[in-house]
């Protein structure tokens, strides 16, 4: 080990006074090949809705039981990573029991939001109380069926109904209740 | 010696990728619909009586009668139906009280309660029993919850009620000439319910 170490360092040591001596004294044939324009470059991951910047699903007030809005919203990724999209609430949504929601996965073309002409549901991701809907990207649901990535150019439709469910307990609307005022949020994270 | 330096550069490595492993944080991108809320209406229904009961008979004799008035409220945004019954408890006295209920208004400033001066029947025989009368008949045939309750002011004609409406109800009791009734009680309970429609 110690010997070749020695003669390795003897050899570039040589090899240095070579190279110096070669610059003050003679000039050389030389050839050289290289290998240009490496590049390397990050995919993107990029996601996108047709509500025209953030525009609410619904907004109501004065509504009793039965009365529902309905909505229909298109997400598409264009990233060029395949990605998993997890849609979830965010914080401080109130009303107890009182309000139902129900979205829906499904197929849309043409209709314009918040429309839902020529929506086709194709699974229900969410139908239960509102102020349990997820609100974090860890606990979020699916954007499309369980496990299922999302590529470039992926478009899904999603059909909102809040509803007020019926309460006939005597008193228990004198005064108004409100689901407060929250964001949906489709979030896409590269796998 | 060089061996030692080896392991050490392939540890620091190694502890870089693991450290890398846990912080790299993935790409990601979010779209959002904002400001979304909904809200309910209210059903709101209230009475002047202050708590306090507005009929009584007591040790009464055949042919004698009672009579109030009660002011029903509505505020809420909704607009309701409303529909009158009530509870009875006692010993049977219901099966020979006449009950008499007509809906109208007070004609000038509203009297205290429980008192019917100034009191106009609505001019619609709703029942087929007088103006503005909307039950004519035992206590004991007075309706005890909401699904048999009697509409208001006629089930095939239910009034809307909106917020601010106002109307007076005339209660009107009378023991009925009957031995039968002889020693008995009865305690009634009258409900006005309101329910969005």
């Amino acid at each position: 080990m110690t010997t070749i170490r020695k003669i390795g360092l003897t050899v570039l040591i040589v090899g240095l006074v070579a190279g110096v001596g070669a610059f003050g004294a003679f000039s050389a044939f030389s050839a050289m090949t290289s290998n240009t324009g490496n590049s390397f470059a990050s995919g993107t991951v990029s996601i996108g809705d047709n509500d025209g910047g953030s525009t609410a699903l619904y907004t109501s007030a004065g509504n009793k039981p039965g009365d529902s809005q309905v909505s229909c919203i298109r997400v598409t990724y264009t990233g060029s990573l395949a990605s998993d999209v997890k849609l979830y609430a965010s914080t401080g949504i109130t009303g107890g029991t009182t309000f139902n929601l129900k979205v829906e996965r499904g197929v849309q073309t043409t209709g314009i939001f918040p429309g839902c002409g020529d929506f086709t549901p194709s699974s229900t991701a969410y139908n239960g109380d509102l102020t349990a809907f997820p609100t974090s990207y860890a606990t979020g649901l699916d954007g499309k069926g369980p496990a299922a990535a999302w590529t470039t150019n992926d478009v899904v439709a999603y059909r909102f109904t809040i509803s007020v469910k019926d309460d006939t307990t005597p008193g228990a609307h004198t005064a108004v209740v409100s689901s407060g005022s929250h964001d949906f949020t489709w979030e896409a994270r590269n796998t | 010696m060089s061996r030692r330096f080896a392991l050490t550069v392939a540890a620091i490595g190694l502890v870089c990728v693991l450290a890398g492993a846990q912080t790299w944080a993935a790409y990601r991108d979010t779209t959002a619909s904002a400001a979304n809320s909904f809200a309910t209406g209210t059903v709101v229904l209230a009475d002047n009586d202050s708590g306090t009961a507005m009929l009584s008979l007591s040790n009464a004799l055949p042919g004698a009668t009672d009579a109030a008035c009660i002011t029903v409220s509505y505020t809420g945004s909704l607009a309701s139906a409303v529909r009158l019954y009530g509870t009875t408890t006692g010993s049977g006295l219901d099966a020979y009280l006449d009950l008499k209920i007509t809906r109208g208004s007070f004609s000038g400033a509203p009297p205290a309660f429980d008192s019917c001066a100034t009191f106009n029947a609505d001019a619609t025989d709703y029942a087929g029993s007088g103006s503005g009368v909307i039950y004519n008949g035992t206590l004991a045939a007075f309706p005890d919850d909401y699904a048999a309750g009697r509409v208001d002011p006629l089930p095939a004609g239910p009034e809307t009620w909106t917020t601010g409406e106002t109307h007076v109800y005339k209660l009107e009791v009378t023991l009925q000439n009957n031995p039968a009734a002889e020693g008995k009680a009865a305690t009634q309970t009258f409900t006005w319910e309101a329910r969005n429609t």
